[in-house]
């Protein structure tokens, strides 16, 4: 099925123009207008706001994150607090701008080496068929066998909880996601006659992976890489909810309303506050996932 | 068929292997040495004890036999003591097993019914259900467990007096009390799982609903009501049945953090404490038992699809 999906797609944008699509070739920015689609743009806005915020987090934060401000704790929301005191009196507005740094780092960071792994398992994968694929296969199978957050859970245990460490166990479980999503292009693609030509001129397996396959194949991975972070954010603020994120006192979202929790009752601000910060960044990583398949692929267009 | 499933099932025997094998191996991960961790530190001064424990758990062998040692213990179902319970660790992995099936249970479905209904609606109604099937699919996932429980709690603690929110009460000692307990945690882990089902059931009936035979059924005047429940939905069920069974992982993963949430004295709460308190020998046994548990799930969702498939059915 994905791979009549594609097959279809590379006869769209097959690298050797009609006649037809020499003469009415829309420029780039028309092109880009037609694919735009609400969920996109919402996403995109959403993500700079995002970005804004983590990025100038030191800037727009009225306090420093870590220190215990003469307010006292719990302090409902007001003038010199946007979103009131935590327990220990420290400034939820701040510790939520400094909490995105870490959740979007690891975020980042885990899908980096996800799509990194998954690019060397797939490509093999699909391309060279036979034993190898199956050996990989079956790999995956058993890796798919493990809840993300139980295994992560164990293995950060073990480790000690950093960012490096999230990051890497994170990555290396939503590897065999991203390792799928890349097999079947690749499977698809390796049969279609441009690759049998570039063979034929003497192309290189090197060379007909990285000019003819990977295009090919970067639509459902770019899909896959912006669904993965919406996915990958949610992992992390599970474990620092459960005590396994960055070692306090660094401010993580997690961590944040995990701790809150007993305090909730009479300052609900403390867990609303990264609660909301979290909906709000998986929700703008799904976004763009999902803006971008409808914008990509020409089957879900029609479909929906 | 039986050849379909035969092979499905010799398939079985290479995965068991590699699940054991990164379950063993993770727990070999421990930096430094192994008999310390199982000791604690603090009785680790005494060299006896140490030596014992080396040779009670084998240590003082090559890991691949370690291995092999450990794998004959776990096949005939002895995982060893629990260091913090001093139990035998599979009685208590089955004592709590049968809470976090329940769970499991109603959560898959709760989130068949709302997923298989927002998904169907969007399919087949106008823009407004369509919409709303795609936020309720963004937010469902979006919106974590754990922060939805929380809300249940804070919210519903508030202005739902009668459905308890933090206390477990066993099945044999109020039944209705029980079930009542259960309707949040079943809410938390149930939503993000009928965002899926709804998203697999809106393409499922969106392709089903061209299908020939269901224009055919529509042309022939058969009521509509007919039309989606006999054909559309019947054929929609294939993909979803699969869907489901895949999400067996994610599920269970999220036991751990819905039970720790609702002081449920579940799977995944022993899970979360054996973790806590290193328990290494307990950590072990209940990620195998996890693991095995979403293979033999998938496996189970292979086979319906083959029993649901007449093309594989009577191929």
């Amino acid at each position: 099925m994905v791979g009549s999906e594609f097959a279809r797609r590379s006869i769209e944008e097959s690298p050797v123009p009609s006649r037809h699509e020499l003469g009415a070739r829309p420029t780039g920015f028309t092109r880009l207008r037609r694919r735009l689609n609400v969920q996109l743009v919402l996403g995109l806005a959403l993500f700079s706001v995002l970005l804004l915020a983590t990025v100038f987090a030191s800037v727009i934060s009225t306090h420093d994150p870590n220190a215990i401000t003469t307010t006292g704790s719990l302090a409902p929301p007001q003038a010199g607090h946007l979103l009131g005191t935590d327990s220990i009196g420290r400034d939820v507005f701040s510790r939520v701008l400094h909490g995105g740094r870490v959740s979007l780092q690891v975020s980042v960071l885990s899908v980096a080496v996800a799509l990194v792994l998954g690019l060397l398992l797939g490509i093999p994968a699909g391309y060279l068929g036979g034993r190898v694929d199956q050996v990989i296969t079956r790999v995956l199978d058993v890796l798919f066998a493990f809840p993300a957050i139980l295994f992560a859970l164990v293995v950060v245990t073990i480790l000690g909880p950093s960012i490096r460490n999230l990051a890497l166990t994170i990555g290396f479980l939503y590897a065999p996601r991203m390792a799928r999503i890349v097999r079947a292009p690749t499977l698809a693609v390796k049969e279609r006659e441009f690759v049998e030509a570039a063979r034929a001129i003497g192309a290189g397996d090197l060379r007909i992976v990285s000019k003819h396959i990977l295009p090919n194949a970067s639509s459902p991975v770019i899909v896959e890489v912006s669904l993965a972070l919406g996915q990958v954010i949610l992992t992390e603020t599970a474990l620092s909810f459960l005590g396994l994120g960055p070692p306090p006192p660094a401010a993580s979202w997690g961590a944040m309303l995990g701790q809150s929790r007993q305090f909730m009752e009479f300052a609900p601000w403390t867990v609303l506050a990264p609660g909301l910060a979290i909906v709000l960044s998986a929700t703008c990583f799904l976004l763009i996932g999902h803006g971008l398949r409808r914008a990509l692929d020409p089957r879900e267009r029609s479909v929906r | 068929m039986l050849t379909v499933a035969l092979r499905r099932i010799a398939m079985l025997v290479p995965i068991l292997l590699g699940v054991s094998m990164l379950t063993f191996g993770a727990m070999h991960m421990i930096p430094g040495d192994l008999a310390v961790a199982l000791l604690g530190v603090d009785n680790a001064q005494d060299p006896v004890a140490l030596e014992n424990i080396r040779r009670k758990y084998g240590l003082d062998q090559p890991l691949p036999v370690q291995y092999v040692k450990w794998l004959g213990h776990a096949a005939r179902g002895d995982f060893g003591q629990s260091l913090r319970l001093h139990v035998p660790v599979l009685d208590e992995i089955l004592r709590r097993l049968p809470v976090t099936v329940e769970l499991a249970f109603f959560s898959v479905v709760f989130g068949l019914i709302v997923g298989g209904a927002i998904g169907t609606l969007a399919a087949m109604r106008g823009r407004g259900w369509s919409i709303f099937g795609r936020s309720y699919i963004m937010l469902g996932v979006a919106v974590p467990s754990f922060f939805l429980g929380t809300l249940l709690i804070l919210f519903g603690g508030r202005y739902i007096p009668f459905i308890p929110t933090l206390e477990y009460v066993s099945i044999t000692e109020d039944p209705a009390r029980h079930l009542l307990g259960l309707v949040y945690p079943v809410i938390s882990l149930g939503t993000g799982l009928a965002a899926v089902i709804a998203e697999n059931t809106w393409s499922a009936v969106a392709e089903a609903m061209n299908l020939e035979h269901v224009r055919v059924a529509r042309a022939k005047g058969l009521d509509e009501r007919r039309v989606v429940t006999r054909h559309i939905l019947r054929n929609a069920l294939i993909p979803i049945t699969t869907i489901t069974g895949l999400q067996m992982a994610f599920l269970l993963g999220g036991t751990i953090i819905i039970e720790s949430i609702f002081a449920i004295p579940g799977l995944g709460r022993l899970a979360y404490s054996a973790i806590n308190l290193r328990d290494y020998p307990l950590m072990q046994g209940i990620v195998l038992v996890i693991a095995v548990m979403v293979v033999l799930a998938n496996l189970l969702a292979d086979l319906a699809y083959a029993l649901f498939d007449p093309r594989i059915r009577l191929s």
